[in-house]
């Protein structure tokens, strides 16, 4: 069984110009980790208690019914990382709580790495709406974004179209498309923390209704934002992660709501992967004319605005990925730099095999695939100027990529 | 990074000019980037902790690094003239949480229209002699406005 410390802290000197909390993060995913007992049982307190539900619903075996499950990790320097909590790993981390320390301590096999914190749990929480929603059910938090699905199901399953990636909403819980008055309460309430949110996330599941195809979804999303805009003056900061609109679409969007930024996921740059791998997508918009479309966005968003993203890894995934990881590497840099070149950010997300997607629980590529890819795709946008806001450590935290952006200038 | 996470305690010489508002605060990064630091202060004897404006910024950015890669900084405090100095480690990074929101309400009780982008702490390593403060610099400015959404939120005053 491989050693994690002894591992980061080889990668840490192999790339001694890279944060060795980006590197363990990408460790963390990896390898997964479990909470012991004890820091389960203080995660149940007031100060770190999440919701029971949570929006986008992925299904998992591994957790126990009476207890609530935590946000994400936060690391020293404030890195997120994104737990699947519940799913069983081969050879996780540990984190555990120290009482007299009053800390959570990371550990693997010979003892402590660092201590880590949680996002705490949102003022909002526990409270509900005029209509007797729990605002947990309708919101989501991370350290400092407010995350909305405007609709909690995908109907690319319908047709068995789903992303073979794709675990969401597997879960039994889905309110299915939410209510903009209690969007409009939700974000209300949220703002009566101080501080505790800069950007108002809204996603949801893919939605093809309408004629032309989209133009239910377009609405509803116009809606929600407007509906979230009420609770401000002007322009918010903002993301919207939805499919890839025609421009006359999104000018609409722009011009109507306060959004800010906007992020159409190509998820896999090779053409034929895509085409394999996002059936829906392809059915519905086309691998070209998503590209088209992501690129026309930057005249309406701006430069730095219009961010997209792989699933890093899932280009790799059996039985329909690239050989080796040399050539999923290329690909992947060959899409940042086409993207970064017209003004688009190309983000990677670590692809956790999820047992209840389509590609099912298989193996991830190596630890220092990721690295790679994390380290080529930041130094590729950075040699074109471009700097992610909205997808940053503090606004997303998905991205090892964007999270080493922090020396940048 | 283990070794360090335990921290030291803050000597008590420290804490009275700390909480002493005629005292000017400095911080010194390995480069000899030198910058105001009037937000720092402790508030258990134990935790050194300063307000950051703006992240995107000259000073965002040295803090960012003496945390990724263990490089102690020097804290200074001047009181008429007497300055003090120590070694102190940057330790973590808060963007929520109980210390977060007590120095973002420290920052807009002093100017409600004030924000903050993040609170750091830091361990006291130990005592250093600092003769001279020269070339002290206020950090420059983010490109783009770093506030948080409440921070825009409607009123009906406006």
């Amino acid at each position: 069984m491989k050693k994690k410390r002894e591992e980061w802290e080889k990668l840490c000197r192999t790339y001694p110009d890279l944060s060795p909390f980006v590197l363990l993060k990408i460790s963390m995913v990896w390898y997964g980790a479990v909470l012991t007992e004890t820091a389960l049982d203080r995660l149940q307190e007031p100060d770190y208690c999440f919701g029971k539900l949570e929006p986008f619903a992925i299904q998992f075996d591994g957790r126990p019914a009476n207890k609530v499950m935590p946000g994400g990790i936060l690391l020293r320097d404030a890195t997120y990382v994104y737990i699947n909590y519940g799913e069983t790993y081969e050879n996780p981390y540990q984190i555990d709580w120290d009482d007299e320390q009053g800390e959570f301590l990371l550990r693997d096999e010979d003892g402590i790495i660092d201590t880590v914190d949680f996002v705490p749990r949102p003022d909002f929480f526990g409270k509900i709406t005029s209509k007797g929603t729990p605002m947990e059910a309708v919101a989501d938090a991370r350290a400092q974004k407010l995350i909305f699905t405007a609709f909690q199901k995908c109907r690319l399953w319908e047709g068995k179209d789903q992303c073979h990636f794709c675990a969401f909403f597997t879960g039994r819980y889905s309110l299915g498309e939410v209510d903009c008055e209690e969007i409009y309460e939700t974000v209300r309430e949220a703002l009566k923390e101080p501080g505790r949110f800069s950007e108002i996330y809204l996603s949801g599941g893919t939605d093809f209704s309408g004629e032309p195809p989209f133009s239910v979804e377009i609405e509803r999303y116009i809606r929600v934002l407007q509906a979230v805009g009420r609770n401000f003056q002007g322009r918010f900061s903002s993301q919207l992660m939805a499919p890839a609109y025609p421009h006359q679409a999104l000018k609409r969007i722009y011009e109507e709501t306060g959004l800010t930024s906007y992020c159409p996921n190509i998820e896999v740059w090779d053409k034929h992967l895509f085409q394999t791998l996002c059936p829906g997508k392809e059915k519905w918009i086309g691998y070209e004319e998503w590209i088209r479309r992501t690129l026309d966005a930057v005249e309406i968003f701006g430069k730095g605005k219009v961010c997209t993203q792989v699933v890093a890894g899932a280009e790799l995934a059996r039985p329909y990925g690239f050989k080796t990881e040399d050539e999923a590497i290329k690909s992947n840099f060959e899409g940042c730099e086409f993207f970064a070149k017209n003004g688009v950010i190309c983000l990677s997300t670590i692809w956790r095999p999820h047992r209840a997607s389509r590609l099912g629980f298989q193996p991830m590529p190596s630890l220092s695939y990721y690295v790679r890819l994390a380290k080529g795709f930041h130094e590729i946008r950075k040699s074109y100027g471009l700097i992610s806001t909205n997808d940053d450590y503090k606004h997303c935290g998905n991205h090892p990529d964007s999270d080493l952006e922090r020396l940048d200038v | 990074m283990g070794e360090m996470w335990k921290g030291l305690e803050l000597p008590d010489r420290w804490l009275s000019p700390l909480s002493d508002t005629n005292t000017k605060k400095y911080i010194r990064f390995p480069d000899s980037q030198t910058f105001f630091c009037p937000s720092l202060d402790s508030f258990d004897g134990r935790v050194l902790a300063l307000a950051l404006e703006e992240e995107h910024t000259d000073f965002g950015r040295a803090l960012v690094a003496a945390l990724w890669f263990d490089r102690p900084v020097q804290m200074i405090l001047k009181t008429g003239k007497e300055i003090m100095g120590m070694e102190a480690c940057v330790y973590r990074c808060h963007i929520a949480g109980p210390l977060f929101t007590k120095k973002l309400l420290e920052i807009r009780s002093e100017n409600p229209d004030h924000d903050m982008a993040s609170a750091w702490e830091l361990r006291f390593l130990k005592n250093i002699e600092v003769k001279d403060i020269s070339e002290v610099k206020r950090p420059d400015r983010a490109l783009e406005p770093e506030w948080h959404l409440d921070c825009m939120k409607y009123t009906k005053n406006g």
